[in-house]
């Protein structure tokens, strides 16, 4: 019995409250018109379920306790809090705003109050040319104008990068900038820190290998690419075979025995339907590019059994000839099963011999009595002979520049000749501790990649004479042959370990799709890499690389000899007379003749 | 020996071959000439002997004639004889016998022919061969180089290069293949074929084709807009036209009309400074309108309006006015012709101007005032001015009667400010008349007045100067006037003289005494004195209270500081110059004087010592002023945060160390180079560059987007070489940078060049042997 008093006084002061309201309502809207007759009650709705009552947290633990509080005068005024509404949406009307976007209805109750309106989320604009969109808030279906409207605009002009991608307002680069210098002080300093940022980000991504492809049973002697598809590749190896690799799928696709022994030398035919081999059994062998059909044995098209061993095969880049080299060069029509011509000066095995991309009748080869030859197609003889201080193993053409190649050679350099100009090279390219057994050009002709006995490949730019990049592994053994692919973003090479290994030419690339904003993020790093790459420690940074031992040992073993060699020379000129001892330039040192 | 040896056996053999090939020749070459081809075949015997000179051959060639001589008479051969066998011999025989006689005949001719000559080695063949070739090939090659340059200069290669040029096939080619199979489709197209919509191609007529040629997209666009705009513009016209024709206010129209008139009367101007003979015509036209204007009778007062105005001008003001408008205009229109005859006929004239004022006007001013006597006098003094204008308000009294009666109507406030000027104007002559006499006497007297001040203050600060010990600094340069014009008493009273001034002044006096002789220097020397003086005393000021003291504590007491401004006073000062040191002397002050003369513009020392200065006060350190204007009191233009805030946020700089150059008075001695930041600076100028400003200038301009736009932005992080991902790049072609490739292939080439020389071939070869 006794609850029920309670109840009734806690329920009165609720009642005076809502009487009290009522008469203030009634206050209010008496001056302005007469109030109707009350209307009939409406009926009570039904009660809704019960929820299920939720478990109850952990307490939490006592926070720590709280810093001592300043004494401030209180303020003896009533504090004023303000009544609020939200009204919010989720991905509103996405893509179509037109018109009324959405309503959120306030009523006004009392004469003194006011509405502030605060609005946030995020405004997007998409458009293809440039475009214009305006929002803004409406009181009652007017637009307040004083002192200013409610509004957000953006604005797409046709060269902002936001262009063609959805904008949000809320970054800085939609929003129209101030380029005063006095509000952007210390340009310099803040690029070099995001320089020297870049830097080092560059090292710490840089991850060049990608894959290893496996497979081989014998050190793999030589690589050939594909001249219309990037992603095969074919390898021929030690003990006689011949592979075709997928590069998406890092498989190998087809596997032929072409050869008894070496498979000395590959390449493709201009059109990609078929390649050659020549091997160590003295034939020369035409294969078709796609496999025998079912039922069909793997035989190749054509064999020509020749009289010597041939070490080195190249391919006419336009027309069906091909050249091989051996005792003698000789250029075979793919027909017929004895040469056109066979060109000879001086007696000594030749190593390779390659085609000239762009003027496609000259051929420079390499033999092991140290020369370079150089020969022309067309007029069936051959032009000139470099020779150098050692053997060259091969030489490649510069794709974009008709008269450029470079050569590796045995003493650990590689010589860029402009073959018009063979008695001094025009650039020495040095880094390398050991024989250079490969070279190939980067496609678009700005970098070459060199394969060495020192169980490294280098990235050399065609202008330098030290090189960009040095990638090893610790299982890559004696790099026999390189490549680079027709796209010029990755490096094969086939080492004496069996394997053909997959690198980026570029170590920190960022390989797939790249967004606008990532790539002008990755062009702005790159210039401001190459703006400060003369400050020493964004230099010593970004030359900064891990070297096996055996090859870090090395090169400080050579740096001594040189110094040696250096200081001995230069001793020498000193206790000779005057202009007995000449300064020979390092470019001229390795030239030992020129043969007309 | 073996090569002669070899030759020598080569040529034998060649001839013997001669011989043994001629007479199977024979009846071929019945006829006379023996053609080239004859000749190039023995050629070919030639090479072929060449060719198989190993020792193999040679003794089957031997046998062989050996085995001939028995069977055939043609094998002649010369062996077991020991001499060589002529052409001569053979023919011996022959002589007899006349039935041989073309046989002779063309043995002489070959007995006449020269030998061939001894060919050239093998390898020198080759040797030149390739040196030809090679020749050739280079400038074959050298037409890449401006490509080959062009590229490495690029700013930016994009590979592939060849561009693959995007076809655009109408969409009529693509879907040539395709035909409507739904009813629906096969329903939109019978639709279209009857109403013989092209519906393969062309897809647009060719009439169409040919307007879409005929001007470009561009073009169109201009000249839409242009078309655009000047219908807008014609609108708008209309719409002003239409809003400013419904305008009903009178004062409007009437200050337009006013406005035009103006117009049109400076054009007139304008149009009579340029051009009389148009300015004529117009004049004539204006002449005509007025004429017309003048024989209407529209601002007579006949008209519906002016006969109720004048009824109303009695009683409305406005009426009146309106009349009184009316009425100028009229005698605007009709006076016109009086300017040509003033004088004359003047009377007649107001006569007529009178007769023609309406009467009722006449009689409301008759009525309103009576006879004004200031308008019968203007009247009279000015025919121009009407009669007529006696509007109440406009007969104000006029102070300044006689002249401004002149003045127009709407001018009539003027006079006044006229008048009054004049009064003041005539003030002021009066005043300038009054003036000279007194005036001059004031300004002397004042600038007497004046003179005298100075002239007293002058000698107040120099009895100070002299007097009183505290004042020493007031100015240098009083005092040196005063020292000039008594020079003794300063001496005198040198004991008294701070150090600091004392020291140089002294000097001066002492070299004053050396050159009496020369007074020519004596003004060079003084130039720096003054200066010096006043920046020692400014700079010590705390060294003035030790002044009075002894003067032998005095010379101990030089600053470190002041070494350079003072001029080593111990060695003249004291002991009376004696001759050798003057002549020492002399020939020094010859050399400074000299140099003195050289460098007399410049003051290096004070440009140095300022130099220090400035440096020492830079390299202080800074006291920080962290005030925030604004912050708890009013900020804004012209308001300055209060010293109490000021003293409260501003961070006293610690006194920083020592200057290292602080006891060294001649060395400025930077402090400035940072050990920390020197690792991060280059040290040497990297290779393109070739000053150091260049470098610095790269590094000094940002690239990033927060300073450029982002326009130049992009273009200043524009990459050299631009790859896209999975094309492949072939080879560069001729094709590609503009020139023809070579038109045959290279294996067309090879197929039709045997290894063998042509003539023209062997005519290179001869001239590069010659060279």
């Amino acid at each position: 019995m006794r609850p029920q008093p309670r109840l009734r006084l806690r329920l009165l002061p609720l009642l005076l409250l809502q009487l009290l309201r009522q008469r203030e309502v009634v206050d209010v809207y008496n001056g302005m018109c007469l109030q109707g007759p009350a209307g009939v009650p409406g009926r009570d709705g039904s009660p809704g379920a019960n929820g299920i009552p939720g478990t109850p947290g952990i307490p939490g633990r006592d926070g720590f306790k709280g810093e001592k509080g300043e004494c401030l005068r209180e303020s003896f005024e009533e504090s004023w809090t303000p009544n609020y509404k939200q009204c919010s949406w989720n991905s509103l009307n996405y893509g179509i705003d037109l018109g009324k976007i959405a309503e959120c209805t306030f009523t006004k109750m009392r004469s003194n109050s006011a509405l502030r309106v605060l609005f946030s989320g995020s405004l997007r604009l998409k458009c293809r040319n440039a475009c214009c969109q305006r929002w803004y808030f409406t009181f009652n279906g007017a637009e307040c104008s004083g002192p200013l409207p409610i509004e957000a605009i953006i604005y797409l002009d046709q060269g902002s990068p936001e262009l063609n991608s959805t904008i949000n307002i809320h970054r800085t680069s939609s929003v129209p900038r101030n380029y005063d210098p006095t509000l952007h002080p210390f340009e310099v300093p803040r690029e070099y820190v995001r320089a020297l940022n870049a830097t080092k980000l560059e090292r710490v991504f840089a991850k060049p290998f990608l894959a290893s492809l496996d497979g081989h049973r014998d050190g793999v002697n030589c690589l050939a690419k594909h001249p219309k598809s990037l992603t095969t590749v074919l390898s021929g190896a030690c003990d006689g075979e011949v592979r075709i690799w997928n590069l998406t799928e890092r498989k190998c696709s087809r596997a032929i025995q072409a050869h008894e022994g070496f498979v000395r030398g590959m390449c493709t035919r201009f059109c990609g339907t078929s390649f050659f081999t020549v091997g160590d059994d003295k034939t020369v062998k035409q294969w078709k590019m796609d496999g025998p059909s079912y039922g069909e044995e793997e035989e190749p098209l054509h064999t020509i059994l020749g009289k010597t061993v041939y070490t080195g095969i190249d391919h006419h880049w336009k027309d069906p000839v091909f050249a091989t080299c051996g005792q003698q060069v000789d250029i075979w029509d793919e027909q017929r099963t004895n040469p056109i011509c066979s060109m000879t000066w001086g007696f000594d095995s030749i190593s390779s011999v390659k085609f000239n991309p762009i003027e496609t009748f000259l051929l420079g080869s390499c033999a092991s009595d140290r020369n370079i030859v150089l020969y022309d197609m067309r007029q069936a003889t051959p032009l000139k002979k470099v020779i150098l201080d050692m053997r060259t193993n091969t030489i490649c053409w510069n794709p974009m520049e008709a008269f450029i190649f470079t050569a590796a050679n045995e003493d650990y350099n590689l010589y860029t000749f402009d073959m018009r100009v063979l008695d001094t090279p025009v650039m020495v390219h040095m880094d390398h501790v050991s024989a250079v057994l490969d070279v190939d050009y980067s496609p678009t002709g700005k970098e070459f990649v060199s394969a060495s006995f020192d169980k490294s490949i280098r990235i050399f730019p065609v202008d330098k004479s030290r090189s960009r990049e040095v990638y090893h592994t610790k299982r890559m053994q004696h790099v026999i042959c390189v490549k680079w692919t027709s796209d010029s973003k990755y490096i094969m090479c086939g080492s004496d370990e069996m394997n053909i290994r997959l690198w980026k030419a570029n170590a920190s690339e960022k390989l797939g799709v790249l967004t606008s904003r990532e790539k002008a993020a990755n062009n702005y790093n790159q210039k401001l890499k190459e703006k400060f790459q003369h400050h020493p420690s964004i230099k010593r940074i970004a030359r900064h690389r891990h070297l096996p031992k055996s090859i870090y040992s090395q090169i400080q073993e050579q740096r001594i000899m040189k110094e040696a060699r250096r200081r001995k020379e230069v001793n020498r000129r000193k206790h000779s007379k005057p202009g007995s001892v000449p300064i020979v330039s390092e470019r001229k040192k390795h030239v030992v003749a020129v043969v007309k | 020996m073996s090569a002669v040896r070899d030759a020598e056996s080569l040529l034998a053999l060649s001839q013997q071959e001669e011989l043994v090939d001629l007479p199977k020749d024979y009846p071929l070459s019945a006829s006379d000439d023996e053609g080239d081809s004859d000749e190039e075949r023995k050629h070919q015997k030639l090479l072929e002997a060449i060719s198989s000179l190993d020792g193999k051959n040679r003794r089957k060639l031997t046998e062989r004639s050996e085995a001939s001589l028995k069977v055939s008479e043609f094998n002649v051969s010369c062996e077991g004889s020991g001499e060589r066998l002529g052409l001569s011999d053979l023919i011996e025989p022959v002589k007899t016998s006349s039935s041989l006689a073309t046989v002779k005949k063309q043995l002489n001719r070959v007995k006449s022919k020269k030998t061939l000559e001894l060919p050239l080695n093998k390898e020198e063949v080759e040797r030149i061969h390739r040196e030809v070739a090679f020749n050739k090939t280079s400038k074959v090659l050298s037409k890449w180089d401006p490509v080959v340059l062009k590229n490495r200069q690029a700013k930016q290669l994009v590979f592939p290069l060849e561009k693959e040029q995007a076809a655009i096939a109408p969409i009529e080619h693509v879907l040539s293949g395709w035909k409507a199979r739904t009813p629906l489709e096969q329903e939109v197209f019978n639709l279209l074929h009857k109403n013989k919509q092209p519906v393969t191609d062309p897809l647009l007529t060719p009439v169409e084709k040919a307007s879409l040629k005929a001007m470009s997209l561009e073009e169109a666009k201009m000249r839409r807009a242009e078309l655009q705009r000047a219908r807008a513009l014609q609108s708008y016209y209309e719409a002003r036209a239409r809003r400013e024709k419904k305008i009903k206010s009178k004062k409007y129209h009437k200050i337009v009309r006013k406005g035009k008139a103006k117009k049109a009367l400076k054009e007139f101007e304008q149009l009579r400074k340029v051009n009389p003979i148009a300015a004529l015509e117009e004049l004539e036209k204006m002449e005509k309108a007025r004429m017309m204007e003048r024989m209407s009778l529209k601002h007579q007062n006949s008209g519906k309006w002016a006969k109720s105005k004048a009824i109303m001008a009695k009683y409305d003001l406005e009426a009146r006015q309106a009349m009184q408008e009316q009425l100028a205009k009229n005698k605007e229109l009709t006076q016109k012709l009086q300017a040509a005859s003033m004088s004359e006929e003047e009377e007649g004239g107001a006569e007529e101007e009178e007769e023609l004022v309406p009467d009722a006007v006449n009689e409301v001013q008759m009525s309103a005032d009576g006879p004004n006597p200031w308008m019968l006098r203007a009247c009279a003094s000015d025919a121009r001015e009407p009669g007529t204008q006696q509007d109440p308000e406009q007969q104000q009294p006029q102070p300044g009667a006689p002249e401004s009666a002149e003045s127009e109507e709407d001018e009539r406030p003027v006079p006044e400010e006229e008048t009054l000027l004049k009064e003041f104007e005539e003030r002021r002559s009066l005043r300038k008349r009054a003036e000279p006499a007194s005036g001059q006497e004031a300004r002397d007297s004042s600038t007497q007045e004046v003179l005298s001040e100075l002239r007293a203050l002058s000698q107040k600060l120099n009895k100070e100067n002299h007097q009183s010990r505290k004042h020493k600094v007031s100015s240098a340069k009083t005092v040196l006037q005063a020292e000039r014009e008594k020079p003794a008493p300063a001496s005198a009273a040198e004991e008294e003289e701070p150090l600091l001034l004392q020291t140089p002044r002294r000097v001066q006096t002492l070299e004053e005494l050396e050159e009496l002789g020369e007074e020519g220097c004596f003004q060079k020397e003084e130039l720096p004195g003054p200066a010096l003086d006043g920046q020692v005393s400014e700079r010590n000021p705390d060294n003035e209270p030790d002044a009075p003291k002894g003067k032998k504590k005095k010379e101990q007491m030089i600053d470190l500081q002041n070494l350079l401004t003072t001029e080593s006073p111990s060695v003249k000062s004291l002991t009376v110059p004696t001759t050798i040191e003057e002549l020492e002397d002399e020939e020094g002050k010859d050399q400074k004087q000299i140099i003195k003369e050289a460098f007399a513009g410049d003051d290096v020392i004070r440009d140095f010592l300022r130099e220090k200065r400035e440096a020492v006060e830079a390299s202080k350190p800074k006291d920080m002023d962290l005030t925030l204007p604004g912050w708890g009191e009013w900020g804004g233009v012209g308001l300055e945060p209060s010293a109490k805030k000021r003293r409260r946020f501003l961070i006293k700089a610690p006194e920083g160390p020592p200057r290292k150059d602080k006891n060294l008075p001649n060395v400025i001695i930077n402090e400035k180079r940072n050990i920390h930041a020197a690792a991060h600076q280059v040290h040497v100028l990297p290779y393109p560059f070739t000053h150091h400003q260049q470098f610095e200038r790269t590094i000094q301009t940002p690239i990033g987007s927060t300073w450029n736009t982002q326009r130049a932005f992009q273009k200043l992080t524009t990459p050299k070489v631009v790859t896209k991902p999975g094309h492949i790049i072939k080879p560069i072609k001729a094709e590609d940078v503009g020139y023809r490739s070579s038109p045959r292939s290279d294996l067309s080439v090879i197929q039709s060049n045997p290894k063998r020389l042509s003539t023209l071939h062997k005519k290179q070869l001869q001239t590069s042997t010659a060279d």
